[in-house]
């Protein structure tokens, strides 16, 4: 899929009518789901994700954060959650019930890599080098963090559970990150947007480490709602406040912190790449 | 004093001046490093207190923050929770801190790369004490202590801490240095002043020492005032009593000199009489002589026979007043012992024999190459004194003996007499000394004061059959006596 920031705008401009949406401000907030498994505990990015929302959508906001993917999805598909940031993979896992709501723009495009890092001064290059490593994960319900490494050691014919001498779960592609610099990993399995993001905002940190490894691009991960959610004014209005983000001061503000472009709608098929690893992976087991 | 006798190498011999001071800073430093030895260990129990005291506040938050991550072996809970708790531990020098499960296998830790996860932990943590155990020592910059993580009563692991015990140890070295050098300094100072103090108040007794030590010939000076210290102390008080105590030595000295010359006099006293008799009786003969002469003045044979007779009555007159005058004059100036001074106590002693109808059997077997070593007087003094007692125990008729001999070096004098032998008194008076009354028994004190003078022994011994004998016996090289 290829979108620039200017088209996906225009487009989202045109969708939505006129801007915000003109609707009644309501007291009761808007439940928005986030992990740490994504973002950075920077919380002047919290602060200002949730005021922009705020003030986009004339009513308050809550942003509810949970330690997994797991526990995040279960609330949204609970309905406790208005719409959420979560993983490709817990969303097709529970497609029936989610719908697409936006998908972040990173680097003109709404993909991302899964990256395989393992400390700078070590001498590999390939997956097949990391064999009886100390292996950091992300997440269990992470695409690039576990699903991808997973169904790549099954494509390889390898065991994928014994590949790794031990590995352990750090609930956040930057811890997997600061794992693996510190030593406590020799390698692990990383989201490849937070590690470029993080190169960028802590060179010293990501100095440390080095890829060894890409996968093909997978859909970025998206903002999901439930699916009977997507018709509501509520849910409409959000996505109207993450499709025009970049449209304001404070939201360009806040895509710089994330080091985003944008969000786009995104297409149903923005996630076929991720299917295919999973359909590898649930063959294997 | 003379410098000359003391010697580095014998402290012994070092002057109280020095020795004493020396031993007032040998004193304070004892007591100096017995003190800094107290001070630095209650330092050390205090420094290991608060150490400890530290350390398990922070060991108690960090296992409580660990327990729940141990619990389920996550390790990046762990690893987390230790990083974060490595660098939140405020004044406590952390420089390691390590989870480990109750098999000793490490979780995480805070350094992966130095401790990393799934290894079995080091000896050092295996080994490292309970807090309650904690201690510093001198040679290591940290120390391994650990604390136990339990769950409902289960071991479930360790949480084992490196910290880093330098700053302690500097403050310690600091102490160290601080107590050397002050002690030393205070050390210095007192003993200094010790020195100062003490050498004031030995130098009286220098000064003491000095004059008592310095007789030599007649008897002990006495210390001018001009040495006496300036004020009224106790040294001065010593100072004056010394010096009545050469006073008093002094007239003891007179006194004895005065008795020995008044012991000559007695002699004389007691021989005067005797001396008359001894006069008198030629005097008789003597005249009748000259009668004989007026007579017969034209028979040339008396005129001779009479002309000898006068001749021998006066010429013993002259030996015997000769004698008299010689012994008299011996104590003003004394010449060598010679067998003539013996002979002439034959001619002293002889008339009082004779009015007692007594017997003396005399052996003098000595020369005069021999007896000069002695001086004359004195020695005819002991033996006429002697002599005259023994008349005068022996009583009418009776007997009595001198016999002078010599042997290894000693001249040996034995004076026994026929009487009822020695009293008590009489004995006691010869042996030991005791003040008489009214002056008697005058010439047994002179004898003995006499022999001690110069250096020689009495004995006295009961005879077999009756009566005493004393025996004198002189070294024939003199020690503590002098000829003058």
């Amino acid at each position: 899929m290829s979108m620039n920031r200017r088209s996906f705008l225009t487009s989202a401009s045109v969708a939505t009518g006129f801007g915000f949406p003109s609707i009644a401000a309501s007291d009761e907030p808007v439940r928005f789901g986030l992990t740490p498994v994504f973002l950075t505990n920077d919380q002047m990015l919290v602060d200002g994700l949730r005021t922009y929302l705020a003030n986009a959508m004339s009513r308050p906001v809550e942003l509810v954060f949970r330690r997994t993917y797991e526990e995040i999805t279960a609330l949204l598909v609970a309905g406790d959650l208005d719409a959420a940031w979560i993983c490709g993979y817990p969303y097709l896992r529970n497609e029936d019930k989610l719908a697409l709501l936006a998908v972040p723009v990173w680097n003109q495009k709404p993909l991302y890599q899964s990256y395989l890092i393992a400390g700078a001064e070590r001498d590999v290059s390939d997956l097949s080098q990391l064999k009886g490593d100390v292996h950091a994960y992300s997440d269990p319900d992470s695409n690039s963090g576990y699903i991808v490494t997973q169904s790549e050691l099954v494509a390889r014919d390898e065991d994928r559970n014994s590949f790794f001498g031990k590995t352990f779960f750090t609930f956040g592609h930057r811890n997997v990150l600061r794992a693996v610099a510190s030593g406590l990993a020799q390698s692990g399995s990383i989201d490849g947007y937070v590690w470029e993001a993080v190169s960028a905002t802590e060179p010293d940190l990501a100095a440390q480490t080095k890829v060894v490894w890409k996968s093909e691009w997978f859909g970025f991960p998206p903002i999901a709602c439930r699916r009977s959610q997507l018709p509501t004014e509520t849910v409409q209005s959000l996505q109207t406040a993450l499709i025009n983000i970049s449209n304001t001061a404070d939201g360009m503000a806040i895509l710089e912190m994330l080091q985003l472009d944008g969000f786009t709608v995104g297409a149903e098929n923005l996630f076929d790449d991720i299917r295919r690893r999973i359909e590898v992976l649930d063959a294997a087991i | 004093m003379r410098q000359s006798e003391y010697h580095w190498a014998r402290p012994q011999s070092w002057p109280l001046t020095v020795r004493v001071p020396l031993i007032a800073a040998l004193l304070l430093i004892f007591v100096a490093v017995i003190a800094s030895e107290r001070v630095l260990t209650r330092f050390s129990n205090i420094q290991d207190d608060n150490l400890r005291g530290v350390a398990s506040v922070y060991l108690d938050s960090v296992s409580l923050a660990l327990e729940p991550f141990i619990l389920r072996q996550d390790i990046w809970g762990t690893f987390d929770t230790v990083d974060r708790a490595r660098n939140a531990a405020g004044d406590l020098p952390v420089r390691a801190l390590v989870a480990t499960d109750n098999s000793d296998q490490i979780i995480a830790a805070d350094d992966p790369m130095r401790f990393p996860t799934g290894t079995s932990a080091p000896s050092a943590l295996i080994a490292a004490p309970s807090i309650d155990d904690l201690s510093l020592k001198y040679t290591e910059t940290t120390v391994w202590t650990q604390k136990d993580v339990v769950y409902q009563g289960q071991l479930i692991g360790h949480v084992v801490t490196e910290i880093d015990v330098g700053n302690y140890l500097r403050q310690r070295r600091e102490a160290l240095w601080s107590l050397i050098i002050g002690n030393t300094l205070a050390t210095i100072l007192l003993a200094g002043a010790g020195y100062f103090l003490i050498s004031r108040m030995m130098r009286q007794v220098q000064v003491l020492s000095q004059f008592m030590g310095s007789h030599e010939g007649d008897g002990l000076e006495e210390i001018p005032h001009s040495a006496f210290p300036a004020k009224r102390t106790e040294f001065a008080s010593l100072f004056e009593r010394y010096n009545k105590l050469v006073r008093a030595e002094a007239e003891r000295r007179d006194i004895a000199q005065r008795l020995s010359d008044q012991a000559q006099l007695v002699s004389l006293g007691r021989l005067s009489s005797t001396l008359a008799h001894e006069i008198n009786n030629p005097l008789g003969g003597l005249l009748n002589a000259v009668d004989t002469l007026r007579k017969f003045k034209d028979r040339p044979d008396v005129v001779e026979a009479s002309t000898e007779l006068l001749y021998r009555g006066l010429k013993n007159l002259r030996d015997v007043s000769k004698a008299t005058l010689d012994f008299g004059r011996s104590n003003v100036q004394d010449h060598p012992l010679s067998k003539v001074d013996l002979d002439d106590l034959r001619l002293l002693i002889e008339p009082e024999l004779a009015r007692k109808n007594q017997t003396l059997d005399l052996t003098i077997g000595v020369d005069d190459d021999t007896l000069r070593v002695l001086p004359g007087a004195k020695v005819q003094q002991i033996i006429l004194n002697l002599l005259l007692n023994g008349s005068a125990a022996a009583g009418e008729g009776g007997g009595i003996g001198l016999n002078v001999t010599t042997k290894e070096e000693t001249l040996r004098i034995d004076v026994s007499d026929s009487g009822p032998g020695l009293s008590e008194a009489a004995r006691h008076r010869l042996t030991v000394g005791s003040a008489s009354k009214n002056g008697a028994g005058v010439g047994l004190r002179s004898v003995r004061e006499i022999t001690q003078g110069l250096g020689g022994g009495i004995e006295v011994a009961d005879l077999p059959a009756c009566g005493a004998k004393i025996t004198i016996t002189l070294p024939l090289q003199p020690k503590g006596g002098s000829v003058t």
